[in-house]
């Protein structure tokens, strides 16, 4: 046995209370990434990993940050209530901002 | 695979012939048990010879093999231990350490049920493993 994982079985035994029965239980994954997950150096607090960027996160296609900014508008002018010409004028712009033509 | 079940490492299911087994996976029990039938299956190959060689010459050659076990040369993840599941023998060896049954049973199945077996062991090999330690399997 290398002494590698003489130390990983020993901290599971001695930090960890295991037994050995549980120890052979547990996957080479389980070990690595649940017991030995990464700690703060200082506290020793459990370090979350940051998670992979959602959809939701990621920048948005062109098309898809036109209707936002679209639905944002609407919602405002209707709160707001924008008259009709500038409402109209308004959308012009965020189009001509997007380079979405009319319709 | 869900990250449930990455860290509960919950077996497997494997159903056949009206009969379903619960697939382990690649646990510290199960690498050391292939370890001691590698090792097994050294001896047994020794012994085999045994007519073949001197005596002295076979003492040499068991204290050569028992000097490899414990210098770890038959564990899983050794050179030997990768190469021995890569073969038809080993493979079925270790399937049958995961299905927990004996090796003629698990020759079967694998006879008959090659491609899901082969692929049941793959998504075993990466739930039971840190994904930067995956041994190569096939």
């Amino acid at each position: 046995m290398s002494n590698h994982l003489k130390a990983k079985y020993a901290a599971l035994l001695d930090h960890f209370h295991l037994t050995l029965a549980e120890i052979g239980n547990l996957t080479d994954r389980q070990i690595q990434e649940l017991y030995f997950h990464p700690r703060d150096e200082q506290t020793g607090s459990i370090r979350q990993q940051p998670e992979p960027a959602k959809p939701d996160t990621l920048p948005d296609s062109p098309r898809r940050a036109f209707l936002k900014e679209m639905m944002a508008f609407d919602q405002l002018a209707s709160q707001m209530r924008l008259p009709e010409k500038n409402v109209q004028e308004c959308k012009a712009r965020i189009r001509a901002k997007h380079g979405i033509s009319d319709g | 695979m869900s990250t449930i079940s990455e860290c509960l490492a919950t077996p497997h299911e494997f159903a056949h012939k009206g009969k379903t087994y619960s697939v382990s996976l690649i646990t510290q029990n199960v690498k050391a048990a292939f370890e001691k039938r590698l090792f097994g299956r050294a001896r047994e190959a020794a012994s085999a010879m045994r007519d073949l060689m001197s005596t002295e010459d076979y003492r040499q050659h068991l204290k050569a093999l028992n000097d490899d076990y414990i210098a770890g040369q038959y564990a899983f993840e050794s050179e030997r231990g990768i190469k021995a599941v890569q073969t038809i023998n080993g493979m079925v060896s270790l399937c049958s350490l995961l299905f927990d049954i004996d090796e003629q049973e698990m020759l079967k199945i694998i006879v008959e049920r090659k491609e899901e077996v082969t692929s049941l062991v793959n998504l075993i090999f990466k739930e039971s493993f840190p994904l930067d330690e995956q041994p190569s399997q096939s």
